[in-house]
């Protein structure tokens, strides 16, 4: 009876998908506990820096208690993650979970379709009824959550609410008070205050020379997107990174070839001879360096996070409200995709529990779910306080032998990008520090009109994609970072654009777009 | 270049040679030498130990050049703080100890067979031997040998994979082949000792150099094992040093992808973790530096002279 | 003539073994070792050849031949990969060979032994130190903002404005020598001090007497002693040329150095382990341990032929 009801159900369900694009909510709304009689896993979680899952955590002792799933954790080192998972993936012995450790779409594509990675696709639409209400609210989720073969291999981790979505550009007002500008509101404002920086003592220290006006982390997170917001490049989310909306031509555009981004490079020599943006620029590729300037009190502007400026200056650097780019049109695009990490959460090929583990991490996905995930046991870690939101206890956050809060709740619950969701709610980081906050609803109107999960290929188009990415990668990256130095003059930017054709740049393109089709075809 | 021994007992009169200008040069010239590498090397030793007792975020800012600035203990007793450290510094001891005994016994009973010249095979074995210096299966199929054998999670998966490293054994070899004299074993085989009577009472009495260097070399290697034990150990109270130390490391570092979890912290974090780094590298390599003094005297020379003259 | 030469080998095994019993006995163990744990693995290299996928294992995985190295060599930066690879280890390799003899050969004529475990101790210390340290050291010596380097190189008037070393792609090749040879040369001379010990010290008595003094000494009786130590050594090292190792690269390495930086180990590490792809990173580790093979015998031939040492 059951398997058949299963089957009208599937079968329903196909039709159902075939003819919306939208996603409907085809699981039942189900409660804890997941299982009658208790069962035992086996899980990897990513011992990120902020600590693993240990079996002592009094959050995922509860939590087992609740579903009447135990699992048995072991840590992945995040130093060495690669090898380590590797060896996992090779030696064919999978645990049941594998658990923010962040795998790619590649990785997921790969072992997927092989067999090793449990196809969840069924398992989810019968039973992931907090997964799907959220995709619900978010449709252009599902095209991110399915595999070019229409499978679901993996659980994301997510990032929800217009806060978490969006970092913006802060600058120091008492620099702009000593310089005698106001907050800028275009581009030329922007470099203009730059250059005062530059020039004059905006520290108020005694020396003229040592500001660095504008600072920018050479990594993927930061640079580009940081700098595209200029020039009005990425116009479908920071997601991807070189291929944006070309509206002109109705079609993707590769963005390192665009005339758009020879200005920005143009720019940028500018900014980086003039010494507007920091010397050391190519070597400010982690948190770091960036903290050990801010600290200074030697940065006027930066993008990155609020909380690497030390505890002093994340409460003075201010919000800049959003300026015309370079073209004169008023808009931004750094915003990030919902789905901050696919590959959060993979069940075995080899499982037997596949339903039951498909539930254990929906339930992330439920509001309930959500306030375990971020905020802990009620009563030991937070408190809902008289609007019924969840607050943390004071010996969280104030511990009295002076651990950070991430640090002290490393104890209760850890801190890792497992399956579930980030909101501008529970979240307690830079994104949501209340200088990033206070503008979100000015920024609102001038966001990308689409924001592009990230796409996912066949395994023969992984393939090919990356043997041609690697090397087209590699170019971009060297030649980039000459052109901004100077170390390689723009008047050989036609031959730029000619070795990146020769490296057949129009055949991954069209790889691209057969991905693109197949995503909005979702 | 002081003292000759003939049969344990000291000669008089070789102790000292007339000096003149030629040896005061030399010993200026090495002098100058050796105040240039020790100077080179001085620097950045206090540096690091000066890191390791400054205050961190002073350390993070580059603000440490050669002298402690704000000294603190606080990087260290973070180190102390982590409770496996104990269970660390027993575990490492333990494979260093059998790890090492492995070693060395292997390597020397292989190399001492292979520098007998006229051993047939010895060309075949020795170039079989250096053959797996330039090629390896790698590291997966290294993992499921050690997997097959069932040695995944225990001791023998630290010591066993790496049992003879193949310089440490042709350095042996050779230095048998040059070092003892054929004559010498020839004596003692007309006296009727056996191959391995030789090996035990008088070749290896004449290599404790070579010994103590293989020795050092090998001890060094387990007591910094940090890959192999990474990849094999899944257990944690069964984790060297290295890989306990690690771990406080990385989880005293920033997730460069995520701004922090918690408000006012980053750069605190961040400097914590860069005073921590020097505090592990201190802790870690005592021992092995600490060592080395005890070792210096099997490096004593003049040891073999008259055993065969005459 | 062969068949005699054949007999004639066979009647010299027995012999041996005869003779020779207990050393092959030593030699099992030994042997043993090398088989299960060596040679076994070998077997994991024809991945190399195929499209390895996990659940397959090696044997049920696709044969795909030469299309691994196929893609290697046509990637656009092979070449250099090479060449930068070759001369980081070569250059490495040659420049940081005469610092350990020469401190060993100092450290021999230092009387006061106190002295002497003082400074031998003190040498060889920066073995000890992570690579991420001593990368973080260069960096902040050649700091254009607070470096030594630069402050002293300021203060001499020798440059007027700092130099930043480290995206230089010209300074890429003396940094990360200079700072190899910093680092191992005190620990590397730990070998030529024992093989010194060993030299027999009668032979120096013997140029004593014939008049030689101090300098003349060390180059006519020390140095020919350790000499097979030395050669030795280099054969075993050339023997590791095309395996750099990526970290210490990798921590250097940034985006404006590449022309010189980029070497075949962290391009493995980035496409072949960072990405899961198995096969490929198998497949050019394969062809680093030909050059290598090549490289040992070729240097043990020439060894072979003009000394009388070489490794077999």
């Amino acid at each position: 009876m059951k398997k058949l009801v299963s089957l009208i159900l599937a079968l329903l369900m196909a039709a159902g998908l075939m003819t919306t694009a939208l996603a409907d909510v085809t699981a039942q709304e189900w409660s804890l506990p997941i299982v009658e009689q208790p069962i035992e896993v086996t899980g990897y979680c990513l011992q990120s820096p902020q600590g693993g899952i240990g079996n002592e955590m009094i959050a995922w002792q509860k939590y087992a208690e609740w579903t009447g799933i135990k699992v048995d954790w072991t840590d992945v080192p995040t130093d060495n993650q690669a090898e380590t998972l590797n060896i996992l993936f090779a030696s064919g012995d999978l645990p049941d979970i594998i658990y923010a450790c962040g795998l790619d779409n590649n990785t997921l594509v790969k072992y997927g379709s092989a067999g090793m990675f449990a196809d969840l696709t069924e398992a989810y639409e019968k039973n992931a009824y907090w997964l799907q209400k959220i995709i619900e609210e978010n449709p252009s989720l599902e095209g991110g959550l399915r595999m070019a073969d229409g499978k679901i291999y993996a659980f994301p981790h997510l990032k929800l609410g217009d806060n978490m979505l969006t970092n913006k550009l802060f600058v120091n007002p008492n620099w702009l008070k000593a310089v005698g500008k106001e907050m800028p509101t275009n581009f030329q404002e922007f470099e203009d205050m730059l250059y005062a920086f530059r020039d004059n003592d905006a520290n108020e220290d005694g020396d003229p020379n040592n500001e660095i006006p504008f600072i920018i982390r050479y990594n993927d997170y930061h640079f580009l997107p940081i700098l595209y917001t200029f020039f009005g490049l990425g116009n479908r989310g920071t997601g991807h990174r070189y291929v944006d909306w070309d509206y002109e031509n109705n079609c993707l555009r590769f963005i390192p070839t665009s005339k758009e981004f020879k200005d920005l490079l143009t720019v940028v020599h500018k900014w980086y001879a003039d010494k507007l943006i920091d010397p050391e620029t190519f070597q400010n590729t982690s948190s770091k360096q960036i903290v050990a300037k801010t600290t200074q009190g030697i940065v006027g502007a930066h993008g990155d996070f609020v909380t690497n400026t030390g505890s002093v200056y994340q409460d003075i650097f201010r919000c800049i409200p959003v300026m015309e780019n370079y073209y004169g049109n008023k808009e931004y695009t750094r915003r990030s995709q919902l789905i901050s990490s696919l590959g959060a959460f993979v069940v075995s090929g080899d499982s037997k529990y596949v339903d039951e583990l498909v539930k254990w991490a929906d339930y992330f996905y439920s509001p309930d779910g959500q306030i375990l995930y971020n905020m802990g046991i009620e009563g030991v870690t937070f408190e809902f306080d008289e609007n019924g939101k969840p607050q943390w206890k004071d010996e969280m956050i104030h511990d009295p032998n002076g651990l950070t809060l991430t640090q002290k709740r490393v104890q209760y619950m850890g801190f890792q990008s497992g399956c579930g969701a980030w909101t501008d709610e529970t979240y307690q980081g830079a994104e949501t520090y209340w200088t990033s906050t206070e503008l979100m609803d000015e920024y609102k109107p001038y966001l990308p009109e689409e924001v592009w999960e990230l796409f996912s290929p066949t395994p023969e188009e992984a393939e090919e994609m990356d043997y041609l990415w690697t090397d087209i990668q590699n170019y971009l990256n060297e030649n980039i970072a000459k052109f901004i130095t100077g170390d390689r003059s723009l008047d050989e930017w036609d031959k730029y654009v000619a070795d990146i054709q020769n490296m057949d740049i129009a055949r991954y393109m069209e790889i691209y777009t057969a991905m693109y089709n197949r995503y909005k075809g979702n | 270049m002081s003292n000759v021994t003939v049969n344990g007992k000291k000669l008089k009169g070789t102790s000292r040679r007339v000096r003149d200008r030629g040896d005061l040069a030399i010993d200026i010239g090495v002098g100058i030498i050796l105040g240039f590498i020790l100077l080179f090397t001085l620097y950045p030793l206090i540096y690091v130990v000066s890191c390791s007792i400054s205050a961190p975020s002073a350390v993070l800012s580059g603000q440490v050049m050669l002298l402690p600035v704000r000294p603190t203990l606080m990087s260290y007793n973070k180190v102390f703080q982590e409770g496996t450290l104990n269970r660390g510094v027993l575990n490492s001891i333990l494979y260093t100890a059998v790890g090492t005994g492995l070693n060395l016994l292997l390597t020397t009973i292989g190399a001492y067979a292979l520098s007998e010249k006229r051993l047939v095979g010895r060309k075949f074995f020795s170039k079989m031997i250096m053959f797996t210096m330039m090629f390896s299966g790698g590291l997966i199929p290294t993992y499921m040998v050690v997997k097959n054998f069932g040695m995944l999670n225990t001791m023998w998966s630290i010591v066993i994979p790496n049992a003879i490293g193949v310089t440490n054994f042709m350095i042996m070899k050779n230095t048998f082949e040059n070092s003892i004299p054929t004559e010498l074993k020839e004596a003692a085989c007309v006296e009727g000792a056996s191959q391995i009577r030789i090996f035990i009472t008088i070749v290896l009495p004449l290599s404790k150099a070579i010994l103590a260097v293989m020795f050092m070399y090998y001890c060094v290697g387990h007591w910094n094992e940090y890959f192999n034990a990474l990849l094999y150990i899944t257990d944690a109270t069964k984790q060297p040093l290295q890989v306990v130390l690690r771990k406080v490391l990385v989880a005293n570092e920033v997730n460069e992808m995520m701004s922090d979890g918690a408000t006012m912290t980053s750069n605190d974090r961040l400097a914590l973790a860069e005073g921590i780094r020097y505090a592990i590298i201190v802790i870690s390599s005592i021992p092995m530096i600490a060592m080395y003094p005890f070792f210096q005297r099997y490096f004593a020379k003049g040891v073999m002279v008259g055993a065969v003259k005459g | 003539m062969a068949k005699l030469h054949a007999k004639a080998s066979l009647k010299e095994l027995k012999k041996s073994l005869r003779t020779y019993w207990q050393l092959y006995l030593l030699l099992i163990p030994v042997v043993a070792y090398f088989v299960l744990f060596r040679y076994l693995p070998m077997v994991g290299i024809q991945i190399a050849f195929r499209d390895f996928m996990p659940r397959l294992g090696y044997w049920g995985s696709k044969w795909v031949g030469l299309k691994h190295f196929t893609r290697f060599f046509g990637s656009y930066y092979a070449e250099r990969m090479i060449v930068n690879t070759i001369v980081l280890s070569f250059g490495t390799l040659i420049l940081s060979f005469p610092a350990p003899v020469l401190l060993a050969l100092c450290l021999n004529e230092v009387r006061n032994s106190k002295a002497k475990k003082i400074m031998q101790t003190i040498t060889y210390a920066p073995h000890f130190l992570s690579t991420v340290v001593v990368v973080g050291l260069v960096a902040s010596l050649t700091n254009i903002n607070y470096g030594l380097i630069n402050v002293l190189l300021k203060q001499a008037g020798v440059i007027e404005e700092s130099i930043n070393f480290m995206t230089k792609e010209n300074w890429f090749r003396p940094l990360y020598i200079i700072s190899s040879i910093w680092q191992e040369t005190g620990w590397n001379a730990v070998v030529y001090m024992a093989a010194l010990s060993s030299v027999d010290v009668s032979l120096y008595e013997a140029a004593r007497v014939d008049g030689a003094g101090r300098l003349r000494s060390i180059w006519h009786v020390t140095l020919p002693c350790i000499a097979p130590t030395m050669i030795t050594m280099l054969i075993l090292n050339c023997g590791k040329v095309m395996n750099i190792g990526y970290e210490k690269v990798l921590l250097m390495q940034n985006d404006l150095n590449l022309a010189k930086s980029d070497v075949i180990t962290t391009y493995v590490y980035q496409q072949g382990i960072l990405k899961g792809q198995y096969s490929y990173s198998t497949a050019v580790n394969l062809f680093n341990s030909v050059i290598n093979t090549m490289l040992v015998v070729t240097v043990n031939a020439i060894s072979r032929r003009v000394s009388e040492t070489s490794l077999w």
